[in-house]
């Protein structure tokens, strides 16, 4: 859809901290749930997510742990891949309250412009 | 392989069938992270950790692109061009590992909706944290020097011993300027500021006013500078600076059609180029740190429609207001920059912007003529 892009930029780590409000997630996993919450209209990138997600560690928004996956068509069994679980920290938490908030004071004042649809 | 030689380069797109040529998807995705792995200027263990989350992502990409009846080297060619271009990944990853501060808006975090004719020009509303509601709004040009410091301290002349703490500095000035003073101390105590240890800093004879900024800045800590603000009644409050932005974030709207056009015609290719220059200027200009697309918590904004909005402490909005009213056509083009940041920033109504204002948050505007006052002053900083 036009325009809906547009409006999600900047909107990335909004959406990221909403969905680790609800628990811990991986990489992987933050792309499906943002997908399934938005019913499949919004897609992250994922050349944008990581980045992102590395960006929030950094600024101690989120935490982080590696857990060992074992495939199971993984015939080698030392060779387990990792897999980056990232959490919201306590000041992610605060942050996200923050957003929220100035999102929708921005969102209604945004609103007072708009012409009234017929 | 054949791929060796290409290693050096970014991803092309004979290398996405080299790798997706190849039999073992293990082997094409590990060829594909060396190619990132090699262009990402990062300490080692950042990047295998980076390869390692990028690797167990491919899997499940592809993995789950099996599941919908692609095959297998479809599937891995999908998963990686879905991360993008490999240098291009590279710079993200890098710009997101940086110490800060941090990047600048790396992905222009603002929403363009065409630049239509806007009439009213300013408006604004203080906001305060505590509540999830919009207080009433307003913004008080006629007053807008109300909160000057009071007269007694500017005239007092103050001394500081060498042994003098924070707390017997402050009190000391407070009573012999008559003010009424204003100290959260067990905050300040909660992020490590030694209210009773002597500040160990000695001056006499200095206006109230700057002694005031003298201690606090003696008092600062690494990481949380002090500050003091005079409110309504001439109270002076002392305290962390950001709790003290904090209570004046408001929302300031600047009608930057005109410039926006004026760069368009003459030094960027598309409006979106111009507003992009516009956001990236106050961006890095005033307070990076602060704003929330660079990883603050103080302040945003966003150009919506030729107007340019902003979220912000009332001192960073002067500062916003200062570099909007440089382009032709506005006052005060002679000013320097530092100056503003430092002190003397002409006030919101010195620019040539009409402004109106929102009366309350019920979605209802109340364009106002320049100059009218709806309720009071709003907060300034000394």
């Amino acid at each position: 859809m036009p325009g809906r892009s547009d409006l999600l930029k900047g909107a990335g780590d909004l959406l990221v901290l909403s969905v680790l409000a609800d628990g811990p997630l991986y990489g992987y996993a933050i792309t499906k749930q943002v997908a399934a919450k938005s019913g499949g209209a919004i897609r992250l990138t994922p050349g944008a997510l990581y980045p992102l997600l590395h960006e929030l560690e950094r600024s101690g928004l989120l935490l982080s742990s590696w857990e060992t996956v074992q495939a199971p068509d993984n015939d080698d069994e030392d060779k387990g891949r990792k897999r980056k679980w990232y959490r919201l920290s306590a000041k992610g938490k605060k942050r996200l309250a923050h957003r929220i908030d100035s999102h929708r004071a921005m969102q209604k004042m945004i609103e007072s412009f708009l012409p009234d649809q017929a | 392989m054949s791929t060796n030689m290409r290693l050096q380069t970014p991803l092309t797109a004979e290398l996405l069938d080299d790798l997706a040529a190849d039999r073992d998807a293990n082997a094409a995705m590990d060829a594909w992270l060396n190619v990132v792995s090699r262009l990402m200027r990062l300490p080692p263990a950042t990047r295998q950790e980076i390869c390692d989350e990028l690797r167990e992502h491919l899997h499940e990409r592809v993995r789950d692109l099996l599941l919908v009846g692609r095959d297998e080297r479809d599937a891995v060619r999908t998963a990686i061009e879905e991360l993008g271009e490999t240098a291009h990944l590279a710079r993200r990853f890098e710009a997101a590992n940086q110490p800060r501060p941090r990047r600048l808006l790396m992905h222009a975090l603002f929403t363009i909706v065409g630049a239509g004719a806007v009439t009213a020009g300013m408006m604004t509303f203080t906001s305060s944290n505590s509540s999830p509601t919009i207080p009433f709004a307003y913004f008080d040009a006629a007053n807008a020097s109300a909160n000057e410091p009071p007269k007694s301290l500017v005239e007092l002349k103050c001394s500081v011993g060498f042994d003098d703490s924070l707390r017997q500095a402050l009190g000391n000035i407070a009573s012999r300027a008559n003010v009424g003073l204003m100290v959260n101390w067990r905050s300040l105590e909660n992020v490590g500021v030694e209210c009773d240890e002597p500040l160990a800093i000695k001056f006499d004879s200095v206006s109230g006013t700057h002694a005031m900024k003298v201690i606090a800045q003696a008092a600062s800590t690494p990481d949380d500078a002090l500050d003091w603000r005079v409110r309504d009644g001439g109270i002076v409050e002392f305290g962390l600076r950001d709790d003290l932005d904090r209570s004046e974030i408001e929302l300031v709207t600047y009608d930057v059609n005109g410039m926006l056009e004026r760069l368009h015609e003459n030094f960027a290719e598309s409006y979106s180029d111009a507003s992009q220059q516009v956001i990236e200027l106050l961006a890095t200009m005033v307070e990076p740190n602060r704003w929330e697309d660079n990883g603050g918590d103080m302040a945003r904004m966003r150009l919506v429609g030729g107007r340019l909005f902003v979220q912000a402490p009332a001192s960073m909005q002067k500062k916003v207001a200062w570099i909007l009213s440089q382009w032709p056509g506005n006052a005060n083009n002679q000013e320097r920059a530092s100056t503003a940041a430092e002190s003397e920033v002409p006030l919101l109504r010195d620019i040539p912007i009409l402004h109106s204002v929102l009366r309350d948050s019920a979605d209802r505007l109340s364009p106002s003529p320049a100059g009218e006052t709806i309720g009071e002053p709003m907060p300034r900083s000394p």
